[in-house]
């Protein structure tokens, strides 16, 4: 995934956004657990705020790992993918992108779309009738989405942009309020 | 029968400690679950359960002191509950405490949410020595 093509990158040429972490590549488990545990101290020690970034990041990173369409060496490899942490006046922001296949964003969309237009006891609600009709040979939950929404307490931004007849650029923005 | 025992990670890792007493049919599930291969994990535990309930027939009494699960995760230990409510329902004694940090709302609506879907019920334990630190 080159970085012309993801232009999740700009920032370092505008330089106007705090970045905290960038990072590009597999989403391996070391990465997760190295990673999770710098954002968890994001305070240089552990708190509620940390906690709620550590939280995000740990779904929007395994969302990558499990679904990327990008993938060296099988299906059970790390998927490949990008995310950016950026500390905004009055609030965190998490950007990813990854490739997904474009068979799959119909349902995502309408997942953001029934995720968004709803509170948190709905929320809730949704999270409950999901999770008790997950399958369970498969390792996701399918929850993930509905999660991020509850966490963090805002709306979740998904954009897409097609790379070609099967794959697209998927981009996710998750805000946490300070 | 044997316990099952599995060290686990604390702190920097991903995996939750766990020890399950078959003399005593008491069984804990301590420390993080975000691993993400969650079904080879769990699946050790429910192999544990039937067989203790097939075997020993005696009561369970379940703490958990997870101070974070993953939605991955969240999906095996409901079907780790829902086979709790079934043996419960056979007549066993089935006792679940969950201990949390009282400022972690989220785990608390978390740990109810479970406990809806499953209906059983699950004591909440305040903690305070689960509260965040380091």
């Amino acid at each position: 995934m080159g970085e012309e093509k993801s232009g999740m990158f700009d920032f370092s040429m505008r330089g106007e956004w705090n970045v905290i972490v960038c990072y590009k590549g597999p989403f391996t488990r070391d990465i997760l657990n190295t990673l999770g545990s710098a954002i968890r101290k994001i305070n240089g020690r552990r708190d509620a705020r940390g906690e709620k970034l550590f939280r995000v990041f740990i779904e929007l990173s395994q969302n990558i790992s499990r679904y990327s369409a990008e993938k060296e060496g099988g299906r059970e490899s790390p998927g490949m993918g990008s995310l950016i942490l950026m500390d905004d006046a009055d609030h965190y922001r998490f950007v990813t992108e990854n490739l997904v296949s474009n068979k799959k964003i119909t349902k995502i969309m309408e997942r953001c779309r029934e995720i968004n237009s709803t509170d948190k006891d709905h929320l809730r609600e949704l999270k409950r009738k999901h999770l008790a009709n997950a399958v369970p040979d498969r390792e996701g939950s399918d929850i993930g989405l509905i999660q991020l929404a509850i966490t963090s307490g805002n709306p979740v931004e998904i954009k897409t942009r097609a790379v070609d007849s099967n794959k697209s650029f998927i981009t996710i923005t998750v805000r946490l309020d300070k | 029968m044997e316990n099952l025992v599995i060290k686990g990670s604390h702190g920097e890792y991903d995996t939750p400690y766990v020890h399950f007493d078959a003399s005593t049919g008491m069984c804990e599930l301590s420390g993080e679950s975000y691993l993400e291969k969650t079904i080879e994990f769990y699946d050790r535990l429910m192999k544990w359960l039937d067989k203790y309930i097939t075997e020993v027939q005696g009561p369970l009494n379940f703490t958990f002191k997870l101070t974070y699960f993953n939605t991955s995760s969240s999906k095996r230990i409901l079907y780790l509950m829902l086979k709790l409510k079934k043996y419960r329902d056979t007549g066993a004694k089935v006792t679940i405490n969950w201990h949390y940090n009282k400022e972690d709302i989220e785990m608390e609506e978390g740990v109810e949410d479970l406990g809806m879907i499953a209906k059983l019920d699950i004591n909440m334990v305040q903690d305070d020595n689960l509260k965040y630190e380091g």
